[in-house]
């Protein structure tokens, strides 16, 4: 087949292959030579060069040329981390480190951190007592402080970080107030809620708020989620009065004729006028 | 987005990662399409419904229930927006049937959860694909799609020719096997306008050549279609559904070409002028500085001694 052959064959039509597609614009009513010049021009695109495919045909598509709308919207990139942006400014790169480091004192490789690691005090029998201990200070401990220190600074950390890349839009975190938009367009509390939700959360601990500390201005005790139920007393004596008495009330109730409602006198066709009139002088 | 997952919050490492799932990718999922029933239909519509689903499986779900969507009405795409953001398909067929409108397909798709853009087709002289003998479509693979007619002289068919090429060009993919070219779905625009659909297979025959003759056998399903009510995006919308991130384009490979005869890859090596003038050659006594002008010395020399 000769180019203008081709030329021929592809006249008044336009293709896109990334999605494996042709537009024929030719008068007549045949479709076979759109199909056909479609399945050629995909039989002449670069061919994937792989053993594992053994005798396949595989092409490369290349991207489409029609503009298909997403499904959904470009993912907005995370905000990077305060770690991030300083080894950036540093030009610190990230580098993979061994899991396993060589410990001299046990003469062996040891995790860098974890389960049998090097930082493990678990097999230390013996601790120096350094010049930076306190008088009587526990060197097990004061290391096992530090250790605690840290995550509790890193967690914080990526607390903070996390807030500052929340996404807008996103779903919020729950929340027991529901924010209405102020006269300035910014969220607002409104008091009430305020006050309910910290209600709530005043006896949302295991402790139904009786051991929390307070702040300022924040009610001593928190008010009981539920009341105790009461139950009538069983014994002999008490119970049957107790039983009686109600049972009577409920028979009263029923068979007592209603006492009739004490009507007011209507106020006249002057009625509240008058009143206010008499009011003013 | 209305009644999505993602608007809700995990309780379960599970649920996180199907709410990931849903979330907005750089490179997308294959969009789902819906196969929907409306508050009426036909054996007709539904017979359409069920082989488009059959055709798409399996990026399509079908919904055998009624449902009342009217989404042409007032806030009519609310309750079919929830529907498919549930889902996670952003392509939906709605049929149902009325006195009005017989045989009615709706066919549109969706962008961030809300209505994109939505076309309204009368069915008209549908075959089904089991009137047809002969081997049917294998699942899930890629069709070739022929667009054949006039469909620039007016914008709006333009749009529809975009909504059928999306819904019609299957699971994305950036190499195919050539052997596994064999289902080809032709769209034609005839005066009205109508559109007809056709579904081939594509049978690769000896040509003698290197590229093989072509035949289509018809497959069915076959349809007819008239264009009814319409709603396309706007403008800006549009051009926000259409933006692509930035760094999912692949770049211009530069002074790599293939070369489809023989299939070769060929490289273009571009070499810069060489500097002679630092050039390292063999150091000769002859071509020494001064090496010129002690010869010279020397000859004169000699003609003195032999004067």
């Amino acid at each position: 087949m000769t180019s203008t052959d081709v030329v021929d064959a592809e006249f008044g039509m336009e293709f896109d292959e990334g999605n494996m597609c042709v537009f024929d614009t030719s008068t007549g009513e045949d479709l076979a030579p759109a199909a056909q010049a479609l399945v050629h021009r995909l039989f002449k695109l670069e061919r994937v060069v792989d053993g594992s495919l053994g005798g396949m045909r595989v092409v490369k598509l290349p991207e489409g040329v029609t503009a298909i709308p997403r499904e959904k919207p470009v993912p907005k990139a995370s905000e990077s981390t305060k770690w991030e942006v300083f080894a950036k400014e540093k030009g610190i790169q990230k580098k993979k480190r061994d899991r396993m480091v060589w410990d001299e004192e046990s003469q062996s490789f040891k995790p860098r951190y974890g389960y049998k690691s090097r930082k493990s005090l678990k097999d230390v029998p013996v601790l120096e007592h350094t010049s930076d201990l306190a008088d009587g200070e526990n060197p097990f401990t004061k290391k096992k402080r530090a250790v605690k220190d840290l995550v509790e600074k890193n967690e914080k950390k990526r607390q903070a970080n996390e807030k500052k890349s929340r996404r807008k839009g996103a779903a919020p975190l729950p929340s027991l107030v529901e924010v209405e938009k102020g006269p300035s367009g910014k969220g607002r509390i409104p008091q009430k809620q305020l006050a309910k939700s910290a209600k709530i959360a005043q006896r949302s601990t295991a402790s139904v708020g009786r051991f929390d500390k307070r702040v300022g201005s924040e009610a001593d005790n928190p008010q009981p989620v539920a009341q105790r139920r009461k139950f009538d007393p069983v014994s002999n004596d008490g119970g049957i009065k107790v039983e009686r008495k109600r049972a009577l009330k409920i028979a009263e109730r029923i068979f007592l004729p209603k006492p009739e409602p004490v009507q007011e006198p209507k106020e006249g066709p002057l009625g509240k006028k008058a009143k206010k009139q008499r009011k003013k002088h | 987005m209305v009644g999505s997952i993602a608007a809700r919050r995990a309780k379960t490492k599970r649920g996180r990662r199907e709410i990931l799932k849903h979330e907005p990718k750089m490179v997308e999922n294959p969009k789902v399409l819906a196969c929907l029933r409306g508050h009426a239909t036909s054996s007709v519509v539904n017979g359409v419904l069920k082989e488009f689903y059959s055709l798409r499986r399996p990026l399509a779900k079908s919904f055998t229930r009624k449902n009342s969507i009217r989404p042409f009405e007032a806030a009519g795409e609310a309750p079919l927006e929830a529907l498919l953001a549930k889902n996670d398909c952003s392509l939906f067929m709605l049929g149902n049937h009325t006195k009005k409108r017989p045989h009615n397909l709706i066919l549109g798709r969706l962008f961030d959860g809300h209505l994109l853009d939505m076309v309204e087709f009368g069915i008209e002289d549908f075959v089904s694909l089991e009137a047809y003998t002969g081997r049917k479509r294998s699942l899930g693979i890629k069709p070739c799609v022929v667009f054949k007619g006039d469909f620039s002289s007016d914008p709006n068919l333009e749009k529809v020719k975009n909504l059928l090429l999306d819904v019609f060009r299957g699971p994305n993919a950036s190499e195919v096997d050539l052997a596994g070219l064999e289902a080809m779905v032709t769209v034609e625009v005839k005066d009205g306008p109508r559109i007809v659909i056709r579904h081939h297979r594509i049978l690769l025959k000896k040509s003698g050549g290197r590229l093989p003759r072509v035949e289509l056998e018809d497959t069915g399903p076959t349809m007819e279609l008239s264009i009814r009510r319409s709603q396309f995006a706007a403008p800006e919308l549009m051009k926000m559904a259409l933006r692509q991130p930035k760094g999912l384009k692949s770049k211009k490979v530069k002074n790599i070409s293939y070369e489809e005869g023989l299939g070769d890859t060929v490289g273009k090596v571009h070499v810069q002028k060489q500097d002679m003038k630092d050039l390292a050659l063999r150091k000769m006594k002859g071509l020494r500085k001064g090496a010129l002008k002690a010869a010279e010395q020397g000859e004169n020399e000699n003609d003195n001694a032999e004067n």
